[in-house]
């Protein structure tokens, strides 16, 4: 099976993104690690990590 | 009124337990359990602070934090003095003290030890109390704690084998992370540590969302570091 055939829609919500990949409820985490709503899209949490990698600070 | 001491507002977890070499392999995966799901581990190591004295930053600490993590395993004499070390017990007692004589929001705490029921050998005032074994095995450890979070929340906590997943890669990956991050891979201190896990964190979980759609090969592709 080809990777573009099981691509993710960016729109998809974590619950569901989470089942999709086999994963247990909470497996996906905020930047802070606080567990990610199920309802959040795929696509705002995506967001938030850029943010929180570009402004790391140790 | 106590001063201010922590500064993020996720919640806070005092560790209680020994800082020793022997220790830190235990040490490190409660601290890599607590920060990968959203919990703040606060220690008498946060601060360098020589001018305090030691028993008000522990008393500060054991107020400012809603949860506690008391390791009572370090039980054998010393060899010099042939005495074993209260350090543990006493905050232990600080923090039981704590949740009978305060007014404010009940919290929780967790008791560990090397072996189920050995406590009642040296401190059975304690029976009673639910203490996890851990066998000085950080795999263990992690479950415990685990098991312990999820008690404290209402929300999800990751599995167990999830965190160990994550927990194992991690350590694969210091060397890539120490560098990353400009730290001296053998002399990182608690703070790089605590700073190391967070970053591996964004790291792990940034590519988990953004290889979604390849997640048959996600035990593969990260056992093979292709994070960095």
């Amino acid at each position: 099976m080809s990777t573009k055939e099981r691509a993710v829609r960016k729109d998809i919500r974590i619950g569901a993104l989470e089942k999709k990949l086999g994963l247990e409820a909470g497996s996906i985490r905020n930047p802070d690690g606080t567990d990610a709503r199920s309802d959040k899209k795929l696509e705002t949490l995506k967001k938030e990590y850029e943010d929180a990698k570009k402004n790391f600070r140790k | 009124m106590p001063r201010k001491i922590l500064e993020s507002n996720l919640p806070h977890v005092f560790i209680n337990c020994p800082f020793d070499d022997e220790y830190k392999p235990l040490f490190e995966a409660i601290r890599y359990t607590l920060i990968v799901n959203g919990y703040e581990p606060a220690s008498t190591r946060d601060s360098d602070n020589g001018a305090e004295v030691r028993i008000n930053k522990i008393v500060r600490l054991i107020r400012s934090c809603i949860y506690s993590i008391h390791d009572v395993s370090r039980t054998e004499l010393d060899s010099i003095n042939k005495l074993p070390r209260f350090n543990m017990p006493l905050e232990l007692g600080l923090s039981l003290g704590k949740g009978y004589f305060s007014s404010k929001k009940k919290g929780s705490l967790l008791i560990l030890d090397r072996e189920e029921f050995r406590y009642q050998k040296f401190i059975s005032d304690i029976g009673g109390q639910d203490i996890k074994a851990h066998k000085n095995d950080p795999e263990m450890v992690i479950g415990a704690i685990r098991e312990w979070l999820t008690s404290t929340t209402t929300g999800q906590i990751q599995g167990t084998s999830f965190i160990l997943k994550q927990y194992l890669h991690f350590k694969s990956s210091m060397k890539n992370l120490c560098n990353k991050l400009k730290i001296d891979e053998g002399k990182y201190s608690y703070k790089d540590f605590n700073s190391l896990v967070r970053y591996h964190h964004i790291v792990y979980q940034q590519w988990l969302l953004t290889n979604s759609s390849v997640s048959d090969d996600l035990d593969k592709e990260t056992g093979g570091l292709i994070l960095w």
